[in-house]
């Protein structure tokens, strides 16, 4: 009797314990490498140059050695469409600085919401600011101007236009040099083109009049900001309206062969932000990723190391949001990160826009 | 112990539980009140800000090249960042369900279809409102038409803008909240005020408790207290019901007081008549019959005395205040006053004490139980023996001990001695039998312990016992 | 003596009547309290025996007029079992009262003790037993014969004679004998019996210690 006894609860328990592995694999394999910690591969998608980025990348895998990172730079349709339409590799974050494209993807669902300590906690809430996230699920975490760039040479002995109204003028001035010699976004191609171009048609009082200049002037349109600074670079054009102020500047410290200007009377300033993809299979690495890009040491990293102004109000270099803030309070006008930036990714407005800018520009390409 | 029922619990508990109970059901009432009127509130602001960024977008809305074009402005979607939280869908679409901008996916919505179907023409439309589960939340949505001219004559247009609802929860918990703290201070404070209310009244009524408490057990006059009228009845109440009290009392007082009038006269008459009959009687056997009557006269008198004694002890203590009496003092005169007596028949009474003690009680009435008491060991006590008398402390207690060494009373009848006109078969025949229980009455009331033992050898000890509360000592 | 009885009630004014008539006294005897008054204001009389419960007159008020007049003893009888009543009376002047029904016997000591001590101040002699007590000339004599007695031991025998058939207390004792002015401590009162019993030891008269009580000047049967 005792004997049949045992038996029969020996293999009960053997039972057991191989259906636990069968139906947890994780657990066996853990307890099989127990000794390896597993190293977890985030894919981070970028509408933004990973020359910008890789900085930041290394400093957070240098900190968090088990979490590799790959990154997948891409334009910012070819990231929206990778989303909506859940091609694969899955991202686990994504990361761009066209927002209303961001703000759609946020509203429509796609992220994941993280609840950051930082911004729940009342004693430091004040550190990462009101207007630099939206709904817990998506962080923005640099502040970047939009400015004109000039080819150096072509500047030399010329007054430089420090606003929007001398840019007129001297555009008019120094009309004959600048046919065909002025460089702006496609802005059917480049989301952050279209994005700058529609909020400036809000924006400001002389839109039309810059139209009708680059129309006169058979303003040649680019499908990026590395292109169109290339061709600063080689005269092929002699001046560039509206560009991201980051790769202007990263350009110009390398090259020092241009001339970048932020206008006194109307500044734009982009929120580069990331959120985490609902889809993600890592959310415990993408949320320390987060933690990463917006912590201290690595918003200090990127105002030393790049030109991405950090959004932290406890970081006040010249290179950051706060200090351009209180600077430049008259002219900057950030563009906000909220549901007002879904006008822009709207249809019909966008019907309306492109081809208004069509009509104005003739391609010349 | 069975639960004591509700109406029986102190007043104060019925009282504050009653408040408390209705307190809590009023703001029940209110907070669920506020909630609905938060959800109102919350719901007519926010509807308010779609329907005008409905209505801005219609504005914008154009005819042309044969399509419709919007040109959203700015400050339409501007207005709706009042709830930052809040996602936000919008359509702009025709009554054919033809697509012109926002998000086509709701034109799959049956909510959406059946609302544009049965969207009222009128000349000027109100905006309408529904909710929609749309994208995995809630949405509160906005409607809003108009008529367009067209190249195909005048089309309606209808504009859809839906937030999800965060802000308004926001608004509503936020809301509900301070009303919440408000009637919690409110509730609180009228609680505090009930409190407050009740005591003052229950005080009236410990007012009376205590001025009536503190009267000795025999003042009877009036209450005389300012008060509330409610309590004033009460007061009323309970002045009349002494005042009767008080008057029962006088008319016992007075009845007895009628009745040894009226028995003793004529006692004395006949024993007055008795006496001299004895005295002149020279006959035998007249004298025979004669003793015989003047025994049963003295029985009679001595029963009728005892009778109206303890008719008068029980109602002195209902009427007469009860004053300090030094027991020492009145043991050593009762016993002065029957050592004659006790003489007479060669007994000898002595006395000694080692505590001198004072209590709380009626003098007339103690004289009597101590006079009962010394009797009855006269009584029974043999020629030539002795009594003794003595007074001592044992533990708290003080003590007084009536020794006699006559036969004393056996263990059966002990337990029956103290009732009322009790005679033992092995006592004499001139005891009335009351004087016992008018001791015990007398003992009682002064709350001392009145019991029998036996002397050594033998006889009868009568021990009375006063509890340390009770008595209080002289130095 | 001369004897006023004031009683309504016949059955016991006849008897006190005849008894005290037997014993030599003359008595008078009224029935109504207007008649009483009258009489107390005009005749003396050696003892009254008053009856509380009168007819038309309280007495309370035939005793303040008696007192008006003299100082004629007064002996209370009382049916009532108020005992306050009584004390009144005898602080409005009665000197002893007695409650119904009543022994004729102690009726007529009480009586005999009221007088004795009424006259002790007028009267001189006063006996007790074979005692003799001549307050006029300070004498005391036993069996006849005159025995020497201290001052202390006078005065106590004074007080024993004037209060017979009483156990007197120590402390009473003291009061009697020293008044206000030092009073000596209470075992001294032992000594001066002692010396008392001892000089009247051939008498019949006996001085009986009750323990704890205190005293009692007694007649001892032969």
């Amino acid at each position: 009797m005792k004997h049949k006894a045992a038996q029969f609860g020996f293999v009960h328990c053997l039972f057991i314990v191989i259906s636990w592995f069968a139906f947890a694999p994780k657990t066996f394999s853990a307890m099989v490498d127990f000794n390896l910690p597993k190293v977890v591969e985030l894919s981070v998608y970028g509408a933004a140059y990973l020359s910008e980025m890789q900085p930041l990348l290394d400093d957070f895998h240098k900190k968090n050695p088990t979490i590799s990172i790959q990154y997948y730079p891409a334009s910012s349709n070819q990231l929206v469409r990778h989303i909506r339409e859940d091609n694969k590799p899955r991202a686990d974050l994504t990361i761009s600085s066209v927002m209303d494209l961001q703000i759609q993807l946020v509203n429509d669902g796609y992220a994941l919401p993280y609840k950051m300590n930082m911004l729940s906690n009342d004693e430091q809430s004040g550190i990462i600011p009101h207007w630099s996230h939206w709904r817990d699920e998506l962080f923005g975490f640099s502040f970047e101007p939009s400015v004109m760039v000039f080819n150096k040479a072509f500047l030399a002995g010329k007054e430089v236009p420090s606003d929007r109204i001398k840019l007129l003028s001297f555009i008019r001035h120094y009309s004959d040099q600048l046919m065909g010699k002025i460089g702006v976004y496609d802005i059917r191609t480049v989301g952050i083109g279209y994005l700058l171009w529609s909020f400036e048609r809000v924006q400001a009082a002389n839109n039309g009049q810059f139209l009708e200049l680059f129309n006169h002037h058979n303003a040649r349109t680019f499908e990026s900001t590395s292109s169109m600074l290339h061709a600063l670079s080689n005269g092929e054009i002699l001046m560039a309206y509206n560009i991201m102020g980051s790769y202007a500047k990263s350009w110009q410290e390398k090259h020092q062969d241009l001339v970048v200007v932020t206008a006194n009377d109307y500044t734009p300033v982009i929120i580069r932000s990331v959120f985490i993809n609902k889809t993600t299979a890592h959310p415990k690495q993408a949320k320390q990723f987060i933690d990463y890009l917006l912590s201290y040491s690595g918003q200090r990293l990127m105002a030393e190391k790049t030109n991405m102004p950090p959004v932290r109000t406890d970081i006040r270099s010249e290179n950051s949001a706060y200090f351009m803030r209180e600077q430049y309070a008259n002219q900057l006008k950030p563009l906000p990160l909220d549901v007002s930036l879904l006008i822009f990714s709207d249809y019909s407005k966008k019907e309306i826009v492109i081809t208004e800018w069509e009509n104005a520009l003739k391609q010349y390409d | 112990m069975p639960q004591k029922s509700f109406s029986t619990r102190s007043l104060r508990f019925q009282l504050i539980f009653s408040a408390s109970v209705l307190m809590l059901l009023i703001s029940l009432i209110a907070l669920v009140a506020v909630k609905r009127y938060a959800y109102q509130t919350a719901e007519i602001s926010y509807d308010r800000y779609l329907s005008n960024s409905a209505r801005q977008i219609m504005d914008q809305v154009r005819f042309n090249n044969l399509q419709f074009s919007v040109d959203i402005p700015f400050s339409a979607f501007k207005s709706l960042t009042n709830s930052p939280r809040d996602k936000v869908y919008y359509l702009v679409t025709t009554q054919g369900l033809n697509y012109i901008t926002g998000y086509q996916s709701l034109l799959d919505q049956k909510e959406v279809i059946n609302t544009i179907q049965n969207y009222p023409i009128k000349l000027e439309p109100e905006a309408e409102f529904f909710h929609l589960k749309f994208k995995g939340s809630l949405i509160r949505f906005s409607i809003v038409s108009r008529a367009i001219n067209t190249s195909e004559g005048p089309k309606n247009v209808f504009i859809l803008i839906g937030q999800t609802t965060e802000s308004r929860k926001v608004w509503e918990k936020e809301l509900s909240n301070f009303a919440a703290k408000l009637i919690i201070a409110f509730v609180a404070c009228a609680l505090l005020v009930i409190i407050i209310l009740i005591n003052k009244v229950l005080k009236s009524v410990n007012t009376i408790n205590h001025k009536i408490a503190k009267r000795s057990n025999v003042d009877l006059t009036p209450i005389r207290l300012d008060a509330p009228q409610e309590i004033n009845h009460l007061i009323n109440t309970i002045n009349q019901f002494m005042t009767q009290l008080d008057s029962t009392l006088t008319n016992l007082k007075n009845f007895t007081s009628e009745a040894a009038h009226q028995l003793n006269t004529p006692l004395a008459g006949l024993r007055a008549q008795l006496d001299m009959a004895l005295n002149k009687s020279k006959d035998p056997e007249t004298l025979d019959f004669l003793i015989k009557i003047s025994s049963a006269c003295h029985l009679l008198e001595r029963t009728i005395l005892q009778l109206l004694n303890h008719a008068t002890i029980k109602h002195r203590y209902q009427s007469i205040e009860p004053e300090a009496i030094h027991i020492n003092q009145l043991v050593k005169t009762v016993c002065r006053e029957l050592a004659i007596n006790a003489l007479d028949q060669e007994i000898e009474l002595s006395y000694r004490d080692s505590l001198q003690f004072s209590i709380q009680g009626d003098e007339f009435s103690l004289s009597q139980m101590l006079k009962n008491l010394i009797e009855n060991a006269i009584k029974y006590s043999s020629k030539g023996g002795e009594i003794d008398v003595e007074i001592c402390q044992q533990g708290s207690k003080a003590v007084l001990f009536i020794r006699d060494y006559g036969p004393g009373i056996d263990a059966t009848d002990k337990p029956y001695v103290f009732e009322r006109f009790y005679r033992s078969p092995n006592a004499n025949s001139n005891g009335t039998g009351l004087g016992m229980s008018i001791a015990l009455d007398v003992a009682r009331k002064s709350n001392a312990i009145l019991s029998l033992e036996d002397s050594d050898p033998h006889g009868l000890t009568v021990k009375v016992q006063f509890p340390h509360k009770f008595w209080q000592a002289i130095i | 003596m001369r004897i006023l009885i004031v009683e309504d009630d016949r059955l016991i004014s006849e008897a006190l009547e005849s008894r005290f008539k037997d014993l030599g006294h003359g008595v008078d005897c009224v029935y109504d309290g207007d008649v009483a008054f009258s009489m107390v204001a005009h005749t003396q009389f050696d003892l009254i025996i008053l009856d509380l419960n009168l007819p038309n007159k309280s007495g309370e008020q035939i005793i303040k007029r008696i007192r008006q007049h003299s100082n004629t003893p007064v002996l209370i009888l009382t049916a009532r079992s108020e005992v306050y009543d009584r004390i009144q009376l005898l602080d409005l002047g009665a000197d002893d009262y007695l409650s119904k029904p009543f022994d004729f016997g102690e009726l007529e000591a009480r009586c005999r003790a009221i007088v004795r001590r009424r006259q002790g101040s007028d009267h001189n002699d006063i006996t007790y037993g074979d005692i003799e007590f001549n307050t006029a000339n300070c004498s005391v004599k036993v069996k006849g014969d005159i025995i020497e007695l201290k001052q202390r031991e006078y005065r106590l025998l004074e007080i024993f004679i004037t209060h017979p058939n009483r156990v007197m207390s120590k402390e009473e004792i003291i009061d009697h004998l020293y008044g206000y002015d030092n009073p000596p401590n209470i075992n001294a009162i032992e000594t001066y019996v002692g010396r008392l019993r001892k000089a009247i030891i051939s008498s019949n008269v006996e001085i009986k210690t009750l323990r704890g009580l205190g005293y009692l000047f007694n007649q001892v049967e032969a």
